[in-house]
């Protein structure tokens, strides 16, 4: 079932055009990552989708246009957690829990995921950074809500902040709601997320399931002793299809079933000899990065 | 509407500011008349009535509207421009709609607010004044106590109307200082200039007297605007004051205004 339907949704501030004719769907039970460098325009799509922002051309529909209140039915972090400073954790869930109209007013077990139980009665304003995100992925969870938007939930964390708010959500995505997840954090999305749709300058680059995106070549991380000569046997060879430079080493971009022990046999018979040798498979981070510079 | 006051009543129970100018307005609004009080030893020379008077039946109507009218424009306002900008300020308002309340829930849960805060400060300002004549007026009947030409209806249409430009302020410029400041700017010098300015230079004279705040505030004037009826001055009050009956319309029109331009400010703004 189709949770949501985008269609050609744009929006302009001024002359700046923040998204630019973006249409996407969005099926029931999918984690959703939307990526793209700063700017281009993730939180605009997502102000716009929960009614905050008007579009000036385009539409989208929640829940196949089936539901009265659709945003009732959706737990949503946008940017900041937004909470009533002087309230604390329970008076501040049960406001969301009275515009949401859920029936459960004890938010014990809500308190206990994003652990926050032991601080449910201090005022929302003495909370850290990360306790007060937390409290905002509590408060997304009030009235079990069948969709979930995360807009940079850990944005600003420390590096424990992070830990917990990824371990949180690493938590929720086993529930099977549907989940949308903006962040720049690739390595997160990676790992959550089922499907990914890449945006630059508010236009739609790529968008598929994540092992659609992540294309089938191989990164080879290589050093040797003799730097220059490695570089120049390299650049002559015609079975690699990129090589970039990182610190001490030489990137390779090659196809999948590139033979790397040939490689390092016949480096040696040059007269070169490999020191260093890391292979892996091709992470998001480097297809976002490939597929935003291109555009 | 009993839904959306509890929300409302969530939300600023514990909210110090609110709480501070509700209490500031149960206090003032009655302490004000001790300010009356301190000129009963005062000698007014004849044919003006002893200070006293303020204090008895039907005097006393005016007297504490009138004081009435400066504490809920003073306090009231104020906690009603708050309750939207300090939504604004903390991003509540924003995350309400992200909720999934819409835009006219919202805006209905403050001009509930601005209903209910009327009917009470209306009740308050009936029950000050009959408190404060049964206690001071000598021998009266209940026919006497409220010969008051229409003043608790007439103090109502005031708080609605004045809170209602406040919910305007809010809505319009979001932001506690500049909105505080515009709103009691307003009241207090833009409007007696243009009304000055439009009398001298416009040539309209009577009809300056016809603008909104005025308007409103004539709805409860001066008690000694009524005294200069005692003084045989009644053409000039004629001349000063705009008469209840269309005082009370021409509110009831602007607050059906104020509550449209909160509205139209408020529908369609990206948040």
């Amino acid at each position: 079932m189709t949770v949501l339907k985008i269609q050609n949704l744009s929006k302009n501030y001024g002359v700046i055009r923040a998204v630019d004719n973006l249409s996407l769907t969005i099926n029931t039970g999918q984690i959703f990552g939307l990526l793209g460098p700063n700017g281009s325009g993730k939180t605009t799509t997502l102000g716009m989708i929960t009614g905050i922002l008007s579009s000036d051309q385009g539409s989208y529909e929640w829940f196949g246009g089936q539901s009265k209140h659709p945003l009732k039915k959706i737990g949503t972090i946008l940017e900041t957690p937004n909470f009533y400073p002087y309230l604390n954790a329970d008076e501040n869930l049960e406001i969301v829990r009275h515009i949401k109209g859920g029936e459960n007013k004890d938010f014990t077990d809500l308190l206990e995921l994003v652990n926050l139980k032991e601080r449910r009665k201090s005022p929302f304003a003495s909370y850290s950074l990360g306790m007060k995100q937390r409290l905002a992925i509590a408060a997304t969870l009030v009235a079990d809500p069948e969709v979930l938007i995360f807009d940079e939930p850990t944005n600003g964390l420390d590096p424990q902040g992070i830990a917990d708010v990824r371990n949180t959500l690493l938590k929720i995505s086993e529930t099977g709601k549907t989940i949308i997840l903006a962040s720049h954090i690739l390595d997160e999305v990676e790992k959550i997320c089922s499907h990914v749709a890449i945006i630059k300058k508010g236009k739609l680059l790529a968008e598929g399931p994540v092992g659609s995106i992540l294309s089938n070549d191989t990164t080879i991380e290589i050093g040797a002793t003799d730097r220059n000569g490695l570089g120049n046997y390299l650049n002559a060879r015609t079975d690699i299809k990129s090589i970039s430079i990182d610190g001490m080493y030489y990137n390779l971009s090659v196809e999948d079933g590139f033979k790397v022990e040939k490689l390092t046999e016949e480096l040696a018979r040059a007269g070169i000899f490999v020191t260093h040798l890391v292979t892996r498979k091709k992470k998001l981070e480097e297809e976002f990065l490939e597929i935003t510079s291109k555009a | 509407m009993l839904n959306l006051l509890r929300l409302e009543y969530k939300k600023f129970r514990k909210n110090s500011v609110v709480s501070m100018l509700c209490f500031f307005f149960f206090l003032f609004t009655p302490a004000g008349m001790i300010v009356i009080l301190g000129l009963q030893d005062v000698e007014l020379p004849p044919p003006l009535p002893s200070a006293e008077m303020y204090y008895r039946f039907t005097l006393v109507w005016d007297a504490v509207g009138y004081i009435g009218s400066w504490t809920v424009f003073f306090f009231l306002g104020i906690a009603i421009i708050y309750s939207v900008t300090a939504e604004v300020r903390y991003k509540t308002l924003r995350q309400s709609m992200i909720n999934g309340m819409p835009r006219t829930e919202f805006y209905l849960s403050k001009f509930y607010l601005v209903l209910s805060f009327s009917i009470i400060a209306t009740l308050y300002y009936a029950l000050i004044s009959l408190v404060i004549g049964a206690f001071s007026t000598d021998q009266y009947d209940l026919a006497y106590m409220f010969e008051n030409e229409w003043a608790i209806p007439r103090f109502f249409i005031m708080c609605m109307a004045t809170l209602s430009f406040a919910l305007f302020i809010a809505f319009w410029v979001r932001m506690s200082g500049l909105a505080i400041f515009l709103y009691y700017v307003y009241v207090i010098s833009i409007e007696p200039s243009l009304r000055g300015l439009s009398s001298y230079f416009l040539d309209i004279g009577d009809w300056s007297k016809y603008f909104p705040m005025n308007i409103i505030e004539d709805l409860m004037p001066m008690p000694l605007y009524k005294l200069a009826g005692y003084l045989e001055m009644q053409r000039e009050k004629a001349d000063i004051l705009i008469d209840y009956p269309i005082a009370m319309g021409l509110s009831t029109i602007f607050i059906f205004i104020f509550l449209g331009l909160a509205w139209l400010s408020f529908r369609k703004r990206d948040l």
